[in-house]
């Protein structure tokens, strides 16, 4: 059920910041998803997968490797239905492992379990050891467990603390930095970059970026790591524990102000000779020019965007868009602000959770809005011109604001075929 | 920081024993948890006088989520910290899991962290052994199990395979056998029973504890009979045992508190 | 070594079967499990979720319910989400979390259906079962639903037949489906309805009419046996496909040579051919092959459950990957045909790849040369001999 925002902080209360109600049934078309822990996890360099799964769990996977062309390292051991009473997948493991780690020159492998092995409390976590003892190599344990979902230990949380795992020993590199929390690096045009070199750092490092296991090892030596995406925020205060390694808060954001922020944090960590205010005021300039294009003009934000829902509403706001919906699935943290803001502006601003079981039927009687943002909006809306903010795009600073400004202005009227753009977009839910 | 877990077959009296040990161990200057791990989310009841300590599981599936131990601790006789896993109705649902939740929970929250405890005692239910039930015995958890038991065919049968688990677990360097108890239900040749279990089991016995009637004249004021009177017998009795599981189950002995064991 | 996937990715599971038997029906599909579950179906095993109302929904289970049981919560949820009017049924799914909770699923249909005109019942499935298996109980889940049958269903007068099985998860599109309805219709053979695909629940429920039913996927074999004894009902098993169609016709019309057409050419000596796919696709892309060329020592092995009735010599079901590298080795045959997928399993052996929805999901969906009907054309598997 769809809610006005003035209504939100009660339902907020109600369910922990979530918006999916744990009292409705979840509609989940291919469009609703996002990377997996598939496609995240695999990002570590020169890593075996193995994913101990009912036949079930694997598919959306799998297939999307294939489509992604990284399903060599992937590979699925079936657990048949005695082994949830026996255990005996166990045993199984071990010997899929050996086979993997002998056929392979694997660096690591990450061992993937599902909800029914969180069911069943197996016992990995010493599997692992001793596996790791008998064969020399590390293994991160890995949960692909969405009845975790929107818990603390979510799957998309809990995927970067499986990555991060592989990290050991801390060295010391004072000008590198890591990317933490997105799922791909921060594209390579952002001022970012510029800024963390005039204060001499000029390593800026982000799994996804690494083309070898030991590259992807020396994120243990870098100074700190700096956390883009909320999603990153449980593997930072992790590796600050278990490896020394600090973190600063940096969020990815469309707010001028919130960039300022972000860039005012990072400014603790040394002198940086850069000056954003001259690319601040010119995405400020940016913005003014586009209104004519924006003001009064009707848009819906989808969730299938690579942003935080009420971060980039109160952008799309105040850019003149009437906002007629927003799909969301939680109202973050960090994106508490920005959804008080957009509420005392827009308290009639209906936000639809993005699960919700009444979208099954919004396909049938699709409104026209003139600006979609997010591939669901084509599929929920008829929206004449699609912006489409990718996962594989991690926009950043106010080179972010003024590439998604951009892509406004350049926007097509949108005519393909939905399909075609949500299969492409190869999402896993 | 000891951890211990206690388990039994259903009705042994494992929270019985357990919360007055707890007490014991609290009432010589230890800062001591309790967590109940029985769906029956009754372990605790005699350390908090009664007052019922919402289970992590029901707080869980009513709001969804929790951020803080103060909505699921409870605060009970010599401020020993109380906590109940719960679980489902029976029938359905997986209460094994429920530990495995209830524990991941304490976790994020940081529950070791915050109350620093001197002894975390798990009052384990023991007749199931699947992995959820196990989970108190794996890494990061209990590293000491107490199995309570009497002569009783069923509650020997429970101990041992209680003792196999622990055993299996074992090769991975987790938990270790503390000791039994024995509990009595004054069973013909009872001591002979035990004597030989602790023997096949290749453990000690921690303790004999005798049937005693202040046991329930204090469970009906929800109290322990440590609380209630420590100059009992039994009360005595089970110091004693409380003083041979803080010198680390060697004979004998009460340390001294604040001491690190 | 067993159940360990390296070069394939896990095949379809029970549920989609299911759930592609009963996706145009128009009813409520609800798979209780986590929302990981039905993105298997939705976003790689239902081609027809955007060309179609899709009303399938997840339960949501989340872990405390797990923990607690979750049957009053599934009840509850279903009761206030469904918001459709006129709904056919409501049918509830199992996943490997329901499995392992052992959700009561019974319980949940019997109170459901208290004060509901429709049917609503429980298909079980686990998630740890392969597509078929689920399918055979969805035809036959579908075939007992004794009260979807209207009592004025008489037999037509007609020659009409029902086509069963022809679910996306075999026959992946609708173009394949009807080239079937079509090689069937231009021979007289009046279709009364298809159960899996191109189909309504009135449809359906005019089962009955049809004479018989002709049997497309061994796993509707289950249900059409329920059919031929508790309603009379005959079936017969293939599909028509080049000049097989033909020969499955006559069967239909009675003036066959009283052994079933799918059976009727024995493979012969000469070049060795090996086709992996849906068994009644693939015997009855047999006895076509054979009609041109019946030297050719075809045989049909699969990955999939197969009819034992309806095997021939040389037919086999094989268990793990390395079986088939192992098996194309060994027995060095001259071409294998199958899902593209397979390709990676048979080294240097000549293939021509027809895809199985249930092995390579969207991979290949959108690949539509007929392999069904008269217009398969065998010339492209001839040339490679
Ligand atoms: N030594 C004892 N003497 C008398 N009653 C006892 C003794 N030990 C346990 N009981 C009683 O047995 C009952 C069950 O004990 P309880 O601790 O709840 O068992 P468990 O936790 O193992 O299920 C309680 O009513 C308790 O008072
Ligand atoms: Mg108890």
């Amino acid at each position: 059920m769809q809610v006005l925002l003035e209504n939100l902080p009660q339902y907020l209360k109600e369910n922990k910041k979530r918006l999916n109600s744990k009292d409705a049934l979840h509609y989940c078309p291919p469009c609703g998803g996002g990377w997996g822990v598939v496609k995240t996890a695999v990002q570590v360099p020169e890593v075996q997968v193995l994913f101990v799964i009912p036949i079930g769990c694997g598919r959306h996977g799998a297939i999307a490797a294939m489509k992604d062309g990284t399903d060599s390292r992937i590979h699925y051991l079936l657990m048949e239905e005695v082994d949830l009473v026996s255990g005996d997948h166990l045993e199984k493991t071990e010997a899929a492992v050996r086979e993997l780690v002998e056929e392979t020159e694997a660096k690591g492998l990450i061992l993937f379990t599902t909800c029914i092995d969180d069911l069943l409390g197996s016992d990995f976590e010493g599997l692992i050891e001793k596996m790791e003892e008998e064969l020399q190599i590390p293994i991160s344990r890995g949960k692909m467990n969405p009845i975790l979902s929107e818990t603390p230990r979510a799957p998309d949380i809990m995927v970067h603390n499986t990555a991060y795992n592989f990290l050991r020993e801390r060295g010391q590199e004072e000008s590198a930095v890591n990317l933490v929390g997105c799922l791909s690096p921060v594209t390579s045009d952002s001022e970012l970059f510029d800024f963390l070199e005039s204060g001499g750092i000029r390593e800026v490092r982000h799994m996804g970026n690494c083309s070898n296991f030991d590259e992807f090892l020396s994120m243990a030596d870098s100074r700190v790591n700096l956390l883009i995406r909320a999603p990153g925020k449980r593997a930072c205060r992790d590796m600050e524990r278990a490896i020394g390694l600090p973190w600063i808060d940096l969020p990815a954001s469309f707010l001028p102000e919130k960039i300022d922020e972000g860039y005012k944090n990072l400014s603790l960590l040394g002198d940086f000779s850069y000056d954003t205010g001259a690319l601040k005021r010119e995405a400020e300039e940016a913005i003014r020019e586009i209104r004519p294009l924006t003001a009064g003009r009707t848009a819906v934000l989808g969730k299938t965007v690579n942003a935080d829902s009420f971060d980039l509403a109160l952008f799309l706001h105040r850019l003149g868009f009437q906002l007629k919906y927003v799909l969301a699935a939680a109202v973050k943290d960090h994106e508490q602000e920005a959804m008080e803001i957009l509420r005392t502006k827009r308290p009639d601003l209906p936000v639809i959770p993005h699960l919700d079981p009444a979208l099954a039927l919004r396909q049938e009687n699709s409104e026209e809005v003139d600006f979609g943002f997010g591939l669901d909006t084509a599929v929920y809306f008829r929206p004449r011109k699609l912006v489409l903010l990718p996962f594989e795009t991690s926009l950043f600073g106010y080179r972010g604001i003024l590439a998604l400004l951009e892509s406004i202005r350049s926007a097509e009227p949108f005519s393909g075929s939905v399909k075609d753009l949500v299969y492409n977009a190869n999402l896993v839910i | 920081m000891r951890k211990i877990a206690v388990y039994g077959k259903g009705g042994i009296g494992k929270s019985t024993l357990t919360s007055s040990l707890a007490a014991a161990v609290a009432s010589m200057g230890y800062k001591v948890v309790q967590i109940g791990c029985d769906p029956k989310a009754d372990s605790t009841l005699n350390l908090t006088g009664g007052k019922e300590t919402v289970p992590v599981i029901e707080y869980l599936r009513q709001h969804g989520g929790c951020d803080s131990l103060d909505e699921i601790v409870t605060w009970g006789y010599k401020n020993i910290a109380c906590f109940e896993a719960g679980g489902p109705t029976p029938g359905t649902g997986c209460a094994g899991r429920g530990i495995v939740t209830t524990f991941e929970l304490l976790d994020d929250l940081e529950m070791f962290e915050t109350y620093d405890p001197d002894f975390v005692f798990y009052d384990v239910l023991g007749d199931v052994v699947c992995g959820g039930f196990a989970m108190p015995i794996r890494k990061g958890y209990a590293e000491e199990v107490i199995i309570v038991t009497s002569g009783e065919k069923m509650a020997l049968f429970a101990a041992s395979n209680i003792r196999m688990a622990v055993e299996n677990y074992q090769q991975r360097n987790y938990a270790k056998m503390l000791g039994v108890i024995l509990n009595k239900r004054n069973v013909e040749n009872e001591e002979e029973l035990i004597n030989d279990f602790v023997q096949r089991a290749d453990t000690e016995l921690l303790g004999v504890v005798p049937r005693d009637k202040n046991i329930q004249i204090y469970e009906d004021r929800c109290q322990t009979v440590i609380e209630g009177d420590p100059d009992l017998e039994i009360s005595k009795k089970i110091m004693e045992i409380a003083g041979r599981i803080v010198a680390g189950g060697k004979a004998g002995g009460t340390a001294v508190p604040g001491e690190d064991t | 070594m067993k159940g360990l996937l390296k070069k394939l990715p896990p095949f379809a599971p029970d549920y989609s079967g299911v759930s592609s038997l009963f996706y145009t029906l128009g009813g409520a599909i609800i798979i209780n499990g986590a929302d990981g579950c039905i993105g298997n179906v939705t976003g790689y095993d239902e081609p027809r979720f955007f060309d179609h109302d899709s009303y399938i929904f997840s339960s949501g289970l989340k872990e405390t319910h797990a923990i607690t049981g979750d049957e009053d919560v599934l009840r509850s949820k279903i009761e206030d989400s469904l918001e459709k009017e006129d709904l056919n049924f409501i049918v509830i799914l199992g996943t490997p979390t329901s499995a392992v909770i052992a959700s009561d699923h019974e319980s949940v249909t019997t109170l459901l259906s208290r004060g509901r005109e429709i049917p609503v019942f429980t298909v079980n499935t686990t998630g740890i079962d392969c597509y078929e298996k689920g399918l055979s109980r969805a035809f036959d889940a579908l075939a007992r639903k004794a009260d979807f049958y209207p009592p004025l269903s008489e037999p037509s007068e007609d020659l009409s037949v029902n086509i069963v099985g022809a679910t996306p998860l075999d026959f992946w599109g609708m173009e394949q489906a009807g080239e079937i309805r079509d090689s069937l219709e231009k021979r007289g053979i009046r279709v009364n309805g298809c159960w899996g695909m191109d189909n309504s629940w009135e449809s359906v429920r005019k089962s009955l009419q049809a004479q018989m039913n002709l049997i497309v996927a061994a796993s509707a074999l289950r249900g059409a046996r329920y059919m031929k004894k508790h309603h009379g009902i005959p079936f017969i098993c293939g599909v028509p496909l080049a000049r097989f169609a033909e020969a499955l016709t006559e069967e239909i019309r009675g003036k066959g040579s009283g052994q079933p057409a799918i059976m009727a050419l024995k493979p012969g000596r000469g070049q060795r051919l090996v086709l992996l796919g849906e068994q009644l696709w693939s015997c009855s892309l047999r006895q076509a092959l054979l009609l041109e060329n019946p030297d050719l020592d075809i045989r049909c092995i699969s990955f999939f459950k197969q009819e034992p009735s309806l095997k021939m010599e040389g037919d086999l079901v094989l268990q793990e990957e390395d079986d088939l590298t192992e098996y194309v080795n060994r027995e060095k045959p001259t071409l294998v045909i199958g899902d593209p997928l397979y390709r990676r399993l048979t080294c240097d052996t000549p293939f021509y790849g027809i895809p199985h929805l249930a092995v390579s999901s969207r991979l290949y969906w959108n690949h539509d040369t007929p392999y069904t009907g008269d217009a398969m054309d065998l010339n492209e598997i001839l040339k490679r001999l």
